[in-house]
């Protein structure tokens, strides 16, 4: 039924970032120049979760950079009881959350947006001539997640992008484990059901 | 969505099977602009200058 969490079945012993790490973490002040390699091997993935947890593409780089700049300094406590990239996950993740925190003024897990309406609205413009610039799967993932309310996108994002357990997930949130699966659920089912209406749309677009 | 997301949340949650992950998230990534990476090492070397 439910997915093991991958995360927690990857061995630290087998970090791939261990070379680089050693050396961001040997100088006194830290080597930036082994750091920066783990950033430009991670800058894409932290700019995702930046960018879809908050929905706020103006931020998204911005947050990223906090996030990283913020691992760089606490580099040296890192102890290898994790994964360096379950480490910076960590950071991300809870980095964002208390982002969305600071700027809703309230709870992000409450935040109902008017999905229904953004969603027609993507619809129709989906059915019209910026259809042509979503054709890609990657753009056409990050339409539908824009599209989802908070309340399901944030959930989704953190157990099938950063592939938490739906318990790290529930602990992260602060809910608990049933709510925790069923708006994973929820998400899921309306993550493909509008993936798949939007895709509709365009291959009805390219066949006229 | 479900009309009553409250009582749908309160189900006992071993009965609840949220379905397969979507698996095009797994790896999602996102570009960057080419100077990321040199705003972080201007805002570290600033931090650390004046630190």
């Amino acid at each position: 039924m439910s997915r093991p969490p991958i995360n927690r079945s990857r061995s630290p012993s087998v970090d791939p970032d261990q070379e680089l790490l050693q050396d961001a973490q040997r100088a006194p002040e830290g080597d930036l120049r082994a750091f920066e390699q783990l950033v430009l091997r991670y800058q894409r993935r932290v700019v995702a979760n930046c960018r879809y947890i908050t929905r706020d593409p103006n931020n998204a780089e911005d947050l990223a950079q906090e996030v990283l700049v913020k691992a760089f300094f606490r580099i040296h406590g890192f102890e290898g009881k994790s994964l360096f990239a379950d480490w910076l996950q960590r950071i991300k993740i809870k980095h964002c959350l208390s982002h969305l925190k600071k700027q809703a003024g309230r709870s992000y897990v409450g935040i109902e947006e008017a999905d229904v309406d953004k969603f027609e609205q993507l619809k129709d413009r989906a059915t019209a001539e910026t259809m042509a610039d979503a054709i890609s799967d990657k753009r056409l993932i990050g339409e539908v997640l824009d599209s989802l309310p908070s309340i399901l996108r944030i959930p989704l994002l953190l157990c099938d992008m950063d592939e938490l357990s739906y318990e790290e997930v529930a602990q992260l949130l602060g809910i608990n484990l049933s709510a925790t699966k069923m708006r994973i659920k929820r998400g899921r089912e309306e993550f493909r059901e509008r993936y798949h209406k939007l895709q509709t749309a365009g291959v009805a677009k390219d066949a006229k | 969505m479900s009309d009553d997301p409250e009582d749908s949340e309160m189900q006992d949650s071993g009965k609840i099977d949220p379905g397969e992950p979507i698996a095009a998230l797994a790896g999602f990534e996102h570009d960057t602009s080419n100077d990321l990476v040199v705003r972080i090492r201007h805002t570290i070397q600033l931090r650390t200058t004046v630190g």
